[in-house]
């Protein structure tokens, strides 16, 4: 694709209800290396919303950029990745009168504004930014803890570091331990070694929401879990959503996995959205050929072996990506004007829109078999 | 493929090597092409690889400067006279005595220049032994494991528990050598266990790894597997560890020439140095012998830094970890110890 | 516990087996401590013209160094060691006609005095330097430190040591050129017998703040940087702890610990640099005593100063070896783990 095609501009429109509650909202979001082979594009001009409470999953494969979407929206893409564009984070609104709301926890302070630009923050208000407003369980989880530190001294630091109140927040962590059904004591004064994955899991995610911040990026947190150690954090994910009004942000390779969690779900391909949608309707009407070919890729008991394909090709390099439709080489029913012509996200249904030319085609022609249990909550 | 490209380069060599069967293939392959690919892999790929890096340039240079003293410049400067010049003459004013002269009017100059043979030859000596027992201890202890593994960790842990300066000094004292090769041999007896240990545990790790027991199903023999996968693994290791036993020998020989412990029959930087200190009162009156001493000093600091530059640089370049930084795609994989103290 | 009884009778093994491999060594050479002693005193005799009685010299000679030639040596190694571990009995030095365990007792703590300060130096700066490097990765703070750090490597410590020497202690008179204390002065707490000592310890303190500070910032830049890429710090970074924590508790304290063994080890290494320090500035600990007897034959003051060394070293690595479970928690008992 050329730089600074302007690809997705005419997508937002359609996107943005005024009804809509908007607590981060991406714009033209683009992550650049300087690499030796020339500059990669690991995030490319992506526009997404993120609805105050909903669960919105992003699923992409390696190296789609999802990692790099979930860094930009805390301004903490790492060197040398240079993040550009837009994040506007929304604070819950305020009592009517203005007054400070009461429930300030840390030192940051967004009273008074109705919208913070994320990436035009000082050094300072992002340390307060983050972890109080926008928190993060990171991909790895095992290594997230000090190894030479016990989990309680993590909690301690983190509370110490925002000025919260310490007794306050620990309370506050006793009540998020019982939700992600964790023994406070025998967690908080081990060390993280002492801990199986999944308990470390757990504690990072309570670590997560000490601050209780509105919005949770979580980075393929249930990757190197047993599957049903994913099954009951994705379970108390929702439960830990209802009962602290989180917002929450998924990144996954797995999409089945979110199936029954998401609200949403956004497909990465590419460093880019190809197709953004309220659950079911994805699930069971993928638009895009990229959305159907990963949901036939995907092995279900009910489906037999036949039906059940890879994907053809490899995924693109970010040094390289191809013109027209990133996803063209690999697509069955790509066509001359794919090679060319990079199509925008168009509706494709009801709340449910893909980057695709020829949607209906490639829901006649590719098809695939759902798991019935998936789309289930 | 081989016969379509007989003068690959590296690269294609490899590919060819691990597309095809690789017995065929060295049937096919004619011995002077088969040496010629040897010698890329092993020397002139290594080479290439430590040569772009800073330190190991300039390190490198800096030992073949002394190499080269050591054995041209002996040939070229004639040994050093007593009575050739007048004494105690100061640096850099006859030009025929460039570095001036020490008590007996020789110039100092010539005896640093024939003093290196004798460093050489001990820092030779150390690395021989050192570098020596330690591949022979460590390699034997890693591959065989069990009881022979206990006996010679044992043994390293009883050779590291003895105090190396005063252990050598006793020695030093005891046997009284003269020879430079058995006063590098006394000298690098302590540097042998760490090394030897450190090796054993690499050649524990690559023991279970997947190629080498590969090589060992296809029914590959020991010594081949040894030579063919773990050699090539543990060769810069190995050269990293000669370099510091090359400046441990050279450091310690002199500061044991320089306080006396070591009795001297030819000239050697710490026997200047003592000499300068004891007849020549060189640190307590630095204004008529320091040059006596201060050249030697020199000379000293020259050689290790060359050879620590040298080292540093080599680490860095094999340091597979380091190499995975520094590419693109790679990530960061979590094998490796301490750089080294 | 069972580890911990276990490694304790290893270290006092290696320790034994260490001594004993230095007395066989020093009694199987040829012309070994009695033969050298009797060498000496019938070429004095000669020298004065007197008659040698060579039996009589001969006995004398066994009675100076404590050793009986007829005696297998296993057996008259159990009686040192022995008369060691029961009496602390060291024999009688041959050179200062003083019983062994007084001169060596009155020198250690001198020693260790000079040892322990270079070593907190050095470490200190080592870790700090190394750390601070690796923070600044790839800037021209760091590759300057680097090219420092390779020279002070590169430089042996008695060069330094002699440097200094000559300079600040002949040249300028900053400090004194030898020995432990101002000889004026009375020994005691008072300020002049005090500050003497300070500024007779300057100098060798800062030859072994070399040692200590040598090569290892290097290693521990490394280790620092592989703890900075680690995914516990960049958690750390953004749940905005101050830099200072993450400097302490986080990357310092981690890089350490591959790098802990090794300093105890340093330890050992630097109770050995210090015999040549000692020598350089007429300092009088265990050290320059070892060399002087080693020099004039002085058997029994040789063995004991090496007992003293050898037990420093087993020291310092047994301790390494326990304490390293209180700073790595993942270290259960130690049983597997690579020591060295």
């Amino acid at each position: 694709m050329a730089i600074g095609q302007q690809n997705q501009t005419t997508g937002d429109d359609e996107t943005d209800d005024a009804d809509e509650d908007i607590v981060m909202e991406v714009r033209d979001a683009r992550v650049q290396f300087g690499m030796s082979r020339g500059q990669a594009w690991v995030l490319n001009d992506v526009d997404m919303d993120v609805r105050r409470e909903e669960i919105l999953a992003i699923v992409g494969e390696s190296g789609s950029g999802k990692s790099m979407f979930a860094a930009a929206l805390m301004d903490a893409v790492e060197d040398p990745g240079h993040l550009s564009g837009d994040v506007t984070y929304y604070p819950r609104e305020t009592e009517d009168d203005g007054t400070p709301s009461t429930d300030q926890i840390g030192s940051y302070d967004a009273v008074g504004d109705d919208s913070v630009d994320v990436l035009d923050m000082s050094d300072g208000e992002l340390q307060s930014f983050r972890w109080e407003e926008v928190s993060m369980v990171f991909q790895g989880a095992m290594n997230s803890f000090n190894p030479t530190m016990k989990i309680k001294g993590h909690f301690h630091e983190t509370i110490q570091a925002h000025n919260a109140v310490l007794d306050e927040r620990m309370e506050h962590v006793r009540d998020l331990f019982e939700a992600l059904h964790l023994d406070p004591d025998r967690v908080m004064n081990s060390y993280p070694h002492e801990l199986s994955g999944g308990m470390k899991q757990r504690a990072l995610i309570a670590l997560a929401l000490v601050l209780e911040p509105e919005v949770l990026v979580m980075d393929e947190p249930t990757a190197a879990l047993d599957l049903l150690m994913q099954r009951s954090i994705i379970s108390m994910l929702r439960e830990l959503r209802d009962e602290f009004e989180l917002t929450i942000v998924f990144i996954t390779h797995d999409l089945p996995l979110v199936a029954g969690l998401s609200d949403r779900i956004g497909v990465l391909y590419a460093f880019e959205f190809v197709e953004v949608g309220e659950t079911r309707s994805l699930l069971k009407d993928a638009a895009h050929p990229y959305t159907r070919a990963l949901l036939r890729s995907v092995p279900s008991i009910d489906s037999d072996i036949d039906s059940m394909q890879p994907i053809e090709g490899a995924r693109p390099d970010p040094v390289n990506i191809p013109t027209g439709c990133s996803f063209h080489p690999r697509c069955p029913i790509a066509d001359d004007r794919c090679e060319i012509e990079d199509p925008d996200l168009v509706s494709a249904g009801e709340d449910h829109d893909a980057a695709c030319f020829y949607t209906d085609q490639a829901r006649s022609e590719l098809s695939y078999i759902l798991d019935h249990g998936s789309t289930e909550d | 493929m081989s016969e379509k490209t007989p003068k690959s380069d590296g690269g294609v060599t490899q590919e060819s090597i691990f597309g095809t069967d690789e017995e065929a293939e060295r049937r096919r392959t004619p011995p002077a092409e088969r040496a010629r690919r040897a010698f890329d892999f092993y020397v002139a790929t290594p080479f290439r690889v430590a040569w772009s890096d800073w330190r190991t340039r300039i390190g490198g240079a800096g030992v073949l400067f002394y190499l080269l003293m050591g054995t041209v410049g002996v040939v070229l400067v004639p040994p050093p006279q007593i009575n050739e010049g007048p004494y105690y003459l100061k640096p850099f004013v006859d030009w025929s005595m460039p570095l001036g002269t020490d008590n007996l009017g020789q110039g100092i100059f010539k005896a640093l220049v024939h003093s290196t043979p004798a460093m050489m030859k001990m820092a030779l000596a150390g690395i021989v032994f050192s570098v020596g027992v330690a591949v022979l201890v460590g390699m034997i202890a890693g591959y065989k494991g069990g009881v022979i593994d206990t006996i010679l960790m044992t043994m390293a842990d009883v050779f590291i528990t003895l105090p190396g300066l005063p252990l050598i000094i006793v020695l030093a004292a005891i046997f009284s050598p003269k020879e430079p090769f058995i006063v590098g041999t006394i000298i690098a007896i302590d540097q042998w266990p760490g090394l030897a240990r450190m090796l054993r545990s690499q050649v524990l790790a690559l023991r279970d790894e997947d190629f080498v027991e590969a090589a060992r199903s296809i029914g590959l023999s020991t010594p081949t597997i040894v030579g063919q996968e773990l050699v090539p693994k543990v060769a810069p290791f190995v050269l990293i560890s000669a370099a510091g036993a090359a400046v441990a020998v050279i450091f310690q020989s002199v500061a044991l020439y320089f306080i006396g412990v070591l009795p001297f029959s030819s000239l050697n930087w710490g026997v200047m140095m003592q000499l300068a200190y004891r007849q020549g009162n060189a640190v307590a009156a630095p204004g008529r012998a320091g040059h006596w001493l201060l050249f030697p000093l020199l000379a000293i600091s020259g050689v290790s830094f060359s050879l620590i530059l040298f080292s540093q640089g080599l680490d860095r370049v094999f340091n597979p970890r380091l190499l995975a930084r520094h590419s693109e795609t790679v990530p960061e994989d979590e094998q490796e110890d301490a750089g080294g103290l | 516990m069972n580890y911990y009884i276990r490694r304790f009778a290893q270290a006092i093994v290696t320790f034994v087996v260490g001594m004993f491999i230095t007395f066989a060594l020093y009694r199987l050479v040829p012309g070994g401590p009695v033969e050298q002693i009797m060498q000496d005193r019938i070429q004095r005799m000669q020298d004065r013209g007197q008659q040698v009685d060579t039996r009589q010299v001969a006995e004398m000679a066994e009675q100076l160094t404590g050793i009986n030639p007829d005696q297998p040596i296993p057996i008259s190694f159990y009686e040192w060691l022995r008369d060691i571990v029961l009496y602390q009995d060291f024999g009688e030095s041959i050179l200062f006609q003083d019983p062994v365990f007084d001169i060596l007792f009155r020198a250690m703590p001198w020693s260790i005095f000079l040892s322990v300060y270079g070593l907190l130096l050095g470490f200190t700066a080592t870790i700090a330097v190394g750390v601070f490097m690796a923070w600044h990765e790839g800037t021209k703070i760091d590759s300057g430190l680097t090219v420092f750090v390779l020279v002070m490597r590169s430089i042996p410590y008695y060069v330094a040591a002699i440097v200094m020497l000559s300079v600040l202690a002949f040249q300028w008179g900053i400090f004194p050129t030898g020995g432990r204390a101002p000889p004026a002065a009375q020994p005691g707490f008072n300020l002049e017998f005090m500050t003497g000592i300070a500024r007779h310890a300057a100098l060798p303190i800062a030859s072994n703040f070399i040692v200590g500070f040598a090569g290892g910032a290097i290693g521990m830049r490394a280790l620092s940087v592989r703890v900075i890429g680690a995914d516990y710090l960049r958690s750390a970074r953004l749940r905005g702890l101050s830099t200072n924590r993450i400097l302490s508790r986080y990357l310092t304290r981690n890089s350490i610990l591959p790098i802990y063994t090794g300093f105890m080890l340093g330890i050992a290494g630097m109770f050995s640099s210090n015999v040549i320090t000692e020598v350089i500035f007429q300092y009088h600990g265990v050290g320059w005593f070892l060399l002087e007897a080693a020099v004039n034959q002085d058997y029994p003051l040789v063995m004991a100063a090496f007992v003293f060394f050898s037990g420093i070293t087993v020291t310092a690595i047994m301790v390494a070896d326990f304490t390293y479970g209180l700073i790595d928690p993942r270290a259960g008992t130690g049983a597997t783990r690579e020591s060295f």
